[in-house]
């Protein structure tokens, strides 16, 4: 049904969600897993970055990935990675296009902030998408 | 990972898609499918631009597609419940799923009705709205 996944990550709790459902989607339909790592170029304070990364260089986005790595091969699941710079939107789109995927998957919080409605980056996502587009409900239902 | 799908059909092309794309994916994930027939009367019937065969007929539209629905999802061997709703498409579709408790919505990314490469306006409400995940599938791209 759905042969290439892409599914969007950055370093939020709505994205490691939407990743591993992805995973999950993978796992049970078949295909082949893509991740992409939206950032902006930010640059990035020392003094920003919890204690235990004082000691290391690493990229905050480098960091990021080794994460999802771990939670993508944790769901049994292989998966290619891609970094992509610029609008989230317009980054996760066109890798999509490049890879000839036939489902994106994406959080609902549009990666950033607390809402309940839908956020931009998913929406964005939803029109610009020229293929089929999962938003995963990861706002937490506690009524 | 989804247990309740609701998806959102009428009689169009992009609909019909989507409940077999739920229809598989119910098949692959397990849990419950459930069907929403948002039929929308477009205007009222005028009897001389019906084809002849329904001239000695009173069958509603609505019941037809729910017929054929029902034919073509048992067909694929999936039991299924269906709610047939009037007014607002994405109104009934989300305010189903919520009764429900649906954890997953899927609908045609066409609006349901006109032929608009950009997202329409159903699924634009229902991602909107919706209290869970929802699912667009693509009916355009490979039409």
């Amino acid at each position: 049904m759905f042969k290439t996944v892409l599914v969007a990550a950055d370093g939020s709790e709505t994205a490691a969600r939407a990743v591993s459902t992805a995973a999950e989607f993978v796992k049970a339909l078949g295909g082949e897993l893509h991740v992409v790592n939206v950032y902006k170029p930010d640059p990035v304070r020392a003094d920003k970055l919890p204690g235990e990364f004082s000691n290391t260089t690493a990229e905050p986005a480098d960091v990021l990935l080794s994460d999802l790595r771990l939670a993508v091969q944790n769901a049994g699941v292989k998966a290619e990675y891609h970094a992509a710079k610029g609008d989230p939107a317009e980054a996760i789109v066109r890798v999509a296009d490049r890879i000839g995927a036939d489902l994106i998957v994406v959080g609902n919080k549009g990666m950033k902030g607390v809402r309940r409605v839908l956020g931009s980056v998913p929406n964005s996502v939803a029109h610009q998408a020229n293929c089929s587009v999962l938003i995963v409900d990861t706002v937490p239902r506690s009524e | 990972m989804f247990k309740t799908v609701l998806v959102g059909a009428d009689s169009s092309v992009t609909a019909s898609r989507a409940v077999s794309t739920a229809v598989e994916l119910v098949k692959v994930l397990g849990g419950t499918l459930h069907v929403i027939t948002a039929y929308k009367p477009p205007d009222p019937p005028r009897m001389d631009k019906l084809p002849d065969e329904f001239f000695d007929r009173v069958t509603d539209p609505a019941d037809l597609l729910l017929e054929k629905l029902r034919a073509s999802i048992s067909g694929e061997g999936v039991e299924a419940k269906y709610y047939p709703a009037t007014g607002d498409p994405a109104d009934a579709i989300v305010r189903v799923a919520d009764q429900i408790g649906a954890d997953l919505i899927v609908v045609g990314n066409k609006g349901m009705k006109g032929v608009r490469r950009v997202l329409g306006s159903v699924p634009n409400s229902v991602a909107h709205q919706a209290n869970c995940s929802v699912l667009i599938v693509d009916t355009v791209s490979d039409s």
